[in-house]
């Protein structure tokens, strides 16, 4: 991987000051919740050599899930295994239990978090495989008339 | 007569359609390109790691993952990196309890957390009771992925110690195992009753269930395997590999790279010119070529200080390339007008020839027996029709690495190798060096299936720049570059005409094959199968041909399973049309004698196909063609194989000390087959000792002798032999003097060279499938597998049983969704890694059960055939007959995925 600066900020405000600054400073940063695509994705340079990496997991309050009348809150730092086993989410949205748990590997269940699981790139082989293609800044999309 | 065109899908090729600028790199992203700079010094941070209860304070790189910490700085090499991107789980470790992947996670976030590696498993010498079960179930085969495996299964025991086979199924879904021995890890966590087939076998040791002498080492971390190997001072080095499938290199700008901070040596093709024989005496194969014919093909080499750098130095190069058509396909590349990936033509000479020496004259193998329009014409029904295989990867666990070093004019290389001799012939031919001034260790080796075979363009690339640099240098390819650069099983087209008569007997066989190999023929190419047949008329006619795709060559039985897919289809499509029962026409029609006129050193295959069809209740399960109608089909569908047991040179040194310890040499190395094992069991056999006083001294070439190489499933038969004759040496000179008094040593060396005379020796193997198709998301489903085998005496039957275990689930994979997958119009890969290429995990394994009929041999150690690669011959074709069984749809290119079983249901 490129060189980068990891920081770790323990305030929400504190990470949205980090992005923003980097952003000022024509610098890249990504935020990193469990971060296990983030690293691949860096590694195969799918995405632009960051600067920076605002590591999300110190901040406290952003893992919990709360279940009301309502309906459910969950934090962006819930991890995929924590819903797949949460009592509230398995009784009340079971096919969101069933899908948490069936989410890749239970390695990366237990690192991945809701967040980051929502935001992904694409797993198009084309996507992943580097190619500049309309998801990248490219002007085709390969898959249309290749693998897929 | 079934229709022959199944040629639509060469109307996507994309031969001729130069490669753009546009094109994923290798090292170097387009976006990155623009922003390749000099870096700047990489942040560091402070943080506290607590390992297997052990506080650390530590200075980290903040971009270094916790693998890299735990393995390159805290000297942890039991956790390993396989795939380096969250796919494999050789990396598995416990992070505050949980079982993570870590090498997809950064070691500056783990800070104040606890962390519980494998070697944190075994407490004050005391095993831990997983550790002592994956040894009793003989789970680690070549074991590069048993820690991962023993940190989830840890996990998932932390959690609850009530576990039942589905749970431990889930929990040990990240962690793959190319050895595939998945049930054996699978029945240790559970605890499931052993699966080892009874053994009623007279001898003392040999043919009873023996766990791994090695297994200790394998469960503790403790087995070093090459990228394990840290040397004082020694540079990294990184492969820039070209982004187009075919292109002239114009000019390569190094010098950027080269002034990065770090950076030591650089290689290509204007500086270096030493030559990765390929086998291919009409072609040179280069360490570095130009024109570069492969996407992958390797441009330059640069060591530097660490790894990063070596990366980074990669990225910096820059190359002006002159895309050139490019064609894939075996059989465009012999169309007239198809651009030459290679000057002389695409069309390859037999391999046979090629070994052969002289000059090689391109032209396809043919095979005839009989006279085959005759045969055919004299048939009741004539089938024809075309099969098509794709290329599949060996896809072990351990990705490429070497290390070496000069000393004093000697160079060492560790490095993982199928072969420790030939792998020192060849780097020492590279070298103009003689044979003793190279060493060549492999001590323990993740794994390979043919892709090892031989010395690889890693030890030379290491060896030639710790030869330039004066420095001890380790190259570790990634898992990408492992896929893109290493053979895989090539890809064929098969097109058939078979002939029989009304009563089901086999009357004439016609193939007609294309191979494509890539720019450089490394292996045979041929397409096998039809000798597993009795047949007066039959002709053979293959092609290797050079294409544009990554290099092909050794995978497991490399001209079988693929082969066996085309014939055991249209054989079963015979079957059908004659209404006659797989079962009966394979009794009719299985070989008795090889190419109908040589006999067999032994025979068992009826009884593999009568016993393994007792064991699977063929004649019960085995119902008409489609005869469910719901969406969920099941059938049923079976196929047979045969395996040559080869006879040949070997060699064993052993040694008998004043305390009663025998120590056998032998120049082998243990791909994960439990040849050591098995050679200590034949040594203890023959000399009438007990196990225990047993010591094998392997895979180091200067302290054990010439072996031919674990390749072709011939460990057993040629080295197993050499300890027997060696052993009946020793054995007489006890008789004559007596065991060795106080400081002496009894001696005994043999180096037979066995042959045959007028016979042919082979294994065999007889399987069974019952699947369910689900006809409308297109999944296939195994519900039961058999498999029978002949190898003549087992030797040790805990072994045997995981390789026949291994084999049927890499068939399975290959046969439903394993594929290296290339872009038609661009000549890229898409898939090369585990999660891309689908290969095969926990979630995908059936019962298997193995039946071995042990008929009596003449030759080998104590009747001793092989095993290895028989195991995956009948699978796919197997696989392939019962779908048809289920839904009546006959699917005739590979893999017989989801999309393609749907697109036969419509």
């Amino acid at each position: 991987m490129n060189v980068f600066e990891n920081v770790s900020p323990a305030t929400l405000e504190e990470a949205v000051e980090f992005l923003g600054e980097a952003r000022e400073n024509g610098e890249v940063a990504y935020p990193a919740g469990g971060g296990s695509d983030l690293l691949g994705m860096v590694k195969d340079e799918l995405v632009a050599a960051p600067d920076k990496i605002v590591d999300l997991k110190r901040i406290p309050g952003l893992d919990e899930i709360r279940i009301s009348e309502s309906g459910a809150e969950i934090g962006g730092l819930v991890t995929v295994d924590a819903i797949a086993r949460n009592e509230g989410i398995r009784s009340r949205y079971p096919v969101l239990a069933e899908a948490a748990a069936a989410v890749g590997a239970p390695q990366l269940r237990n690192t991945g978090t809701i967040a980051g699981n929502v935001c992904q790139r694409p797993w198009c082989w084309y996507f992943r495989q580097g190619f500049s293609c309309l998801k990248r800044g490219g002007d085709q999309c390969y898959s249309v008339i290749g693998e897929n | 007569m079934t229709g022959i065109t199944r040629r639509s899908f060469l109307g996507r090729s994309g031969a001729g359609i130069a490669a753009t600028a546009t094109l994923p790199a290798l090292t170097a992203g387009p976006q990155q390109k623009a922003a390749a700079q000099q870096p700047g010094p990489a942040p560091r941070t402070r943080i506290e790691l607590t390992v297997n209860g052990e506080t650390h304070a530590l200075e980290v790189e903040d971009r270094w993952t916790l693998v890299e910490v735990l393995r390159d700085h805290l000297e942890l090499t039991g956790t390993r990196v396989g795939c380096d991107r969250g796919e494999c789980g050789a990396c598995t470790v416990l992070l505050d309890g949980k079982n993570i992947f870590a090498c997809s996670y950064l070691a500056v976030w783990a800070d104040g957390k606890a962390v519980e590696t494998v070697e944190g498993l075994a407490t004050n010498g005391v095993l831990d009771p997983l550790q002592e079960a994956f040894i009793e179930y003989d789970a680690p085969q070549c074991g590069f992925c048993t820690s991962g495996q023993l940190m989830s299964a840890k996990a998932l025991l932390n959690e609850s110690a009530e576990v039942t086979e589905q749970s431990v199924r889930e929990a040990l879904a990240g962690n793959i195992c190319r050895c595939s021995n998945f049930l054996n890890y699978q029945a240790a966590v559970a605890r499931l009753d052993p699966a080892t087939p009874a053994t009623d076998d007279p001898l003392r040791i040999v043919g009873h269930p023996t766990p791994r002498l090695d297994a200790l080492e394998r469960v503790t971390g403790q087995a070093r395997y090459s990228p394990d190997i840290q040397l004082p001072g020694m540079l990294y080095a990184r492969i820039l590999r070209s982004p187009h499938p075919h292109a002239l290199i114009r000019a390569i700008d190094v010098e950027p790279a080269l002034e990065l901070e770090g950076v030591v040596a650089m290689l290509t093709h204007e500086n270096c010119d030493i030559d990765w024989a390929s086998g291919d005496l009409a072609n040179r194969r280069m360490l570095f070529n130009n024109p570069v014919r492969y996407y992958g093909d390797a441009v330059a080499a640069v060591a530097a200080v660490d790894r990063h750098t070596a990366e980074a130095a990669a990225q910096l190069i820059e190359v002006d390339y002159d895309t050139l058509p490019f064609v894939l396909d075996a059989e465009e590349a012999l169309e007239p007008g198809a651009v030459p990936v290679q000057p002389g033509g695409n069309l390859a000479a037999p391999f046979g020839a090629l070994r052969g020496g002289g000059s090689p004259v391109p032209g396809p193998a043919v095979y005839e027996r009989g006279d085959i329009e005759a045969g055919l014409a004299e048939s009741d029904v004539v089938v024809e029709d075309h099969y098509v295989s794709k290329h599949h990867n060996n896809a072990q666990m351990e990705p490429r690495t070497a290390v070496a070093q000069w000393e004093s004019g000697k160079l060492t290389v560790w490095t993982p190798t199928q072969g420790i001799t030939n792998c020192r012939d060849d780097i020492a031919a590279a070298f103009g060096l003689p044979n003793e001034q190279v060493r060549v260790i492999c001590e323990y080796m993740g794994g390979g299936f043919g892709n090892k075979n031989q010395c690889q363009d890693t030890d030379l690339i290491a060896a030639e720049l710790a030869r330039r640099t004066e420095r001890p240098v380790k190259l570790e390819l990634t898992r990408k570059e492992d896929f893109l650069s290493i053979h895989g099983r090539w890809p064929t087209s098969q097109y058939y005409r078979v002939g029989a008569k009304r009563d089901g007997t086999l009357h004439a066989i016609e193939l007609s094959g294309y191979s494509g190999m890539g720019p450089h023929i490394k292996s045979s190419g041929d397409i096998a199968g039809i000798d597993f047949y009795q047949c007066p008329n039959v002709s053979k006619t293959v092609r290797t041909v050079h294409t544009n795709m990554t290099t092909s060559a050794n995978y497991r039985a490399p001209s079988y399973p693929q082969g066996v897919f085309g014939i055991a289809s249209v054989l079963d499509t015979v079957c059908h049309e004659l209404d006659v029962d797989p079962l009966d026409f394979h009794l009719k029609n299985a070989t008795r004698r090889y190419r109908d006129a040589t006999p067999y050193t032994s025979y068992g295959l009826i009884d593999c196909i009568e016993q393994g069809a007792e064991a699977f209740a063929w004649r019960d399960r085995r119902r008409p063609t489609a005869t469910d109608t719901g969406p969920i089909r099941r059938g049923t569908g079976m196929a047979i194989g045969a395996f040559t047991a080869r006879l040949g040179l070997s060699n064993a040194l052993l040694r008998l000390d004043d305390a009663g310890s025998l120590w056998v040499h032998a120049g082998v190395t243990d791909i994960g087959t439990g040849a050591k094992t098995t050679l200590a069991m034949i040594a203890a056999e023959a000399m009438e000792m007990d196990l225990d006083r047993v010591e094998v001294i392997w895979g180091d070439t200067d302290r054990s002798p010439y072996s031919v190489g674990e390749s072709g499933s011939r460990t057993t038969s040629h080295t197993g032999f050499a300890i027997v004759q060696a052993a009946e040496d020793l054995k007489r000179q006890l008789a004559e003097r007596g065991p060795p008094g106080p400081g002496e040593v009894l001696v005994a060396e043999a180096a037979p060279n066995p042959s045959l005379d007028g016979e042919q020796r082979y294994s065999f193997a007889a399987h069974f499938v019952e699947l369910e198709v689900d006809t409308e998301l297109g999944g296939v489903h195994l519900t039961k597998y058999v498999a029978a085998h002949d190898s003549g005496r087992i030797i040790n039957p805990l072994t045997a049983t995981s390789q026949v275990k291994g084999g049927v689930i890499q068939g399975i994979g290959m046969a439903l969704h394993e594929e290296l997958l290339y872009d038609r119009s661009t000549g890229i890969p898409v898939n090369p890694g585990y999660y891309g290429a689908r290969i095969m995990t926990h979630l995908d394994t059936v019962p298997i059960d193995v039946v071995f009929v042990e008929p009596e041999d003449d030759y080998g150690p104590m009747g001793a055939k092989s095993i290895g690669e028989s195991t995956i011959i009948p699978v796919v074709g197997a696989i392939a007959n019962a779908i048809f069984n289920a839904t009546g749809r006959r699917i005739r290119e590979l893999p017989i995925s989801r999309d393609r079983v749907i697109g036969a249901m419509s």
